[in-house]
């Protein structure tokens, strides 16, 4: 894991200094709302329906055991107990006071944590493949160019007031699991025709009222020069983006409006002045540096002869076990270990709650058993990155133990939802509950297992928070005549082959929801051929066979 | 009218003069990108310093021919959400080699005057004065930078670079 050296850790205090100073002048009024607002969002203090919320950054999903047993501290003495994971490797915790805020973010310094720009119109924490560093289908860490992009992004000084938000995901894999076409600029490090590794860039993809699939700008990018190029993408943005209406104001509108054409060329124009010989602008990521900062993330030395060893003295087979075995594990580069998925989905659940006895349980066991490393996943979910396979049934206990042993990864009830009218003061229908009924009903039914592999999104206004245009299943909260009512979406992906889902017909009242999730699902088993998953099915069959079913039946 | 520059707060004189002004004889003013390059080529007759201020949508590159002959470029904030000038002041450092005086001008929070200084700007113009009492804390709040500033001569390295 990346570790502060005095630099990142006098900066981060010189910035708690400072929220700490601005928040007294709010609270005496020196600042009023509107002045402060721009100032607190950016150190991730929201103001929410019922109370401040404060968003702390896991930059690039990634966090250590000590790091998580801060945030269990922090939920329990300024909080009510619990935080919550959000599809951006964050966790917010919702009811603190401003006033106790400086403080918290001090503790987060001390276990070299923060909150900068986890909000506000300006680059957000840069997230990635929660299984960097240990997937079996990396082409390289995507975690070192992350902390690059994070460092270089932090407190940017000509960044910091952009026309909207702007979301940069990364990954180095071949499998897609950071939903970089969904992000504002997603990157992919993989290799040319010459077997070079380097960056393929996707701009302009984004969830919102106006969903857009990202499109490749650069299909390959020296490494060395990323933040230049990054550079060069921002400033235009920057001058160019939408300011007259903030729902047209993301880069995607831009891009849009432009073509990807004209906007390659105003970037790479740009880019060349960046680029210039002996510009002082350059942002030069030389080898050196990048040895630096490669060798915090460099693989542990791992234990591969007592691995084996101890994995013929234990046996276990507990079918609840082998069925969590078989559905929350996935495969580890190392062939003696694996890469636990933990569920923070438990039936009935609220999707990505973890209370402070959870957060510190998984601590433990990620001490345990993982070299005290913790991922967070966009999925809502945990990852224990480095788990010996013949530690499995030792690890199982420790997670039924504390009820965190739910066998869901990918399924049915592993949903993903916004915080909705519960929290939210943009929320126009409810979006926890809708989790809530849909996976009680599928726990009831016991269609899961049969069911396999289906992404359920759901968003409680049409911001998209809970990512529904992604979802195979979308469901969107909205209202009418103080009415919520939900509208289902089909078709979206995303993974690779990113797609936006298709609106099946009229909407759904709150309790027709689980039922016609259900009907959905029915009819893929209905019509599935051998082999096939949820979305292949649909993607064969066509929306149209679904929707038949579902309004024949409502 | 009080400006901040040089870590002070001091009084200036800079004149704005609008197209359809007459130029006075003598004194510091700031002109129009228009105004100031008919001006020029018309041969400069006035004692005193020119200025050029450009808006927000104004691509800094159609100073090009000014850019030696004007000690000040003026940047405006129609509002302290909108960042346009921030970058229109780093390419006026970076690309174009302007080393006289950028000054922002307008709705400007004393918080945002450490991001402008990193960005090349000198000084500031500040219409809402009821911040003026704490603008000193505020400029030097942070000593840290991962980015480079915006001198043509600091040299230093992504996380060496101090802010300025």
């Amino acid at each position: 894991m990346y570790i502060y050296d005095q630099f990142d850790r006098e900066f981060v205090l010189e910035r708690v200094a400072q929220l700490r100073d601005q928040v007294r002048r709010r609270l005496t009024g020196e600042l009023n709302e509107e002045e402060f607002r721009p100032l607190r969002l950016q150190n991730g203090v929201y103001l929410q329906l019922h109370a401040y919320m404060l968003r702390v950054a896991i930059p690039y999903g990634t966090l250590s055991s000590k790091q998580m047993r801060a945030l269990a501290d922090i939920s329990e003495t300024y909080d009510k107990g619990y935080g919550h994971f959000t599809t951006r490797q964050n966790i917010q915790f919702n009811w603190p006071a401003l006033s106790d805020i400086p403080e918290i973010l001090e503790k987060l310094a001390d276990v070299e944590m923060h909150a900068i720009q986890t909000s506000g119109n300006c680059i957000r924490n840069v997230t990635s493949d929660p299984y960097a560093g240990v997937a079996s289908d990396e082409y390289e860490d995507p975690r070192i160019f992350a902390e690059f992009i994070r460092q270089w992004s932090t407190l940017h000084p000509e960044f910091a007031f952009l026309p909207r938000k702007f979301k940069i995901a990364i990954t180095g894999a071949a499998e897609d699991r950071a939903a970089i076409a969904f992000h504002d600029i997603g990157l992919r490090l993989k290799p040319n025709d010459l077997g070079e590794i380097g960056f393929e860039v996707h701009v302009g993809g984004g969830m919102g009222r106006t969903p857009m699939i990202g499109q490749v700008i650069k299909p390959w990018l020296a490494k060395s020069e990323i933040l230049d190029y990054l550079q060069a993408v921002m400033r235009v943005y920057n001058l160019h983006g939408r300011r007259d209406n903030k729902y047209k104001a993301r880069i995607k509108i831009l891009a849009h409006e432009l073509g990807l054409e004209k906007l390659s060329e105003e970037v790479d124009a740009e880019h060349r002045k960046i680029g210039v010989q002996g510009s002082s602008e350059r942002q030069i990521i030389d080898l050196k540096e990048i040895d630096r900062i490669a060798e915090y993330f460099a693989s542990p030395d791992l234990d591969t002869q007592s691995a084996t060893l101890t994995d013929k003295s234990v046996g276990l087979n507990d079918p609840d076990y082998l069925l969590w075995k078989l559905i929350n594990l996935t495969e580890h580069r190392h062939p003696d270990y694996a890469i636990v998925n933990i569920s923070l989905k438990p039936y009935g659940g609220i999707p990505g709650d973890a209370s402070a006895d959870e957060m510190r349980t998984v601590a433990d066991i990620a001490e345990q058993f993982s070299l005290s490393e913790i991922r967070v996943a966009h999925t809502q979910n945990l990852v224990l990155p480095y788990v010996r396979k013949a530690d499995l049934p030792a690890l199982w206990r420790a997670l039924k133990a504390s009820g965190l042993e739910t066998p869901n990864k990918g399924q049915v009830s592993d949903i993903i939802a916004c915080p909705g009218l519960d929290y939210c003061g943009l929320a126009t229908a409810r979006s926890i509950p809708i989790a809530q009924a849909i996976s009680n009903r599928f726990k009831e039914n016991g269609l899961e297992r049969e069911i396999g592999k289906v992404k359920i999104k759901i968003s409680g206004c049409i911001n998209a928070c809970g990512h529904h245009h992604a979802g195979h299943i979308g469901i969107l909260g909205l209202e009418k005549n103080g009415q919520e009512y939900y509208q289902i979406t089909l078709g979206g992906e995303d993974a690779d082959g990113a797609a936006i889902g298709k609106i099946i017909g009229p909407g759904f009242s709150f309790a027709q929801v689980p039922m016609v999730v259900e009907d959905i699902l029915k009819t893929y088993l209905d019509n599935r051929e051998r082999g096939e998953e949820f979305i292949d099915t649909l993607r064969r069959v066509g929306v149209n066979a679904f929707k038949e079913d579902i309004y024949a039946d409502h | 009218m009080p400006i901040i520059r040089d870590g002070k707060i001091i009084e200036d004189h800079w004149l704005t003069i609008r197209d359809e002004d007459e130029i006075p004889d003598a004194g510091d003013i700031i002109l129009s990108p228009e105004h100031a390059l008919d001006y020029v080529a018309m041969g400069r007759r006035h004692k005193g310093r020119l200025g050029a201020r450009i808006k927000s949508d104004a691509n800094p590159e159609t100073l090009g021919p000014l850019l030696d002959k004007i000690d000040l470029i003026e940047l405006e904030f129609l509002s302290f959400t909108d960042g346009r000038a921030y970058s229109q002041a780093t390419q006026l450092r970076q690309h174009l080699g302007f080393k006289g005086e950028i000054r922002a001008r307008g709705n400007i929070l004393v918080d945002q005057l450490q991001f402008m200084r990193r960005c090349g700007f000198d000084s500031f113009e500040i219409t809402d004065k009821r911040h003026f009492k704490v603008w000193q804390k505020t400029y030097a709040d942070l000593n840290h930078a991962y980015q480079r500033r915006a001198q043509p001569n600091d040299l230093t390295g992504i996380r060496k670079a101090r802010a300025g």
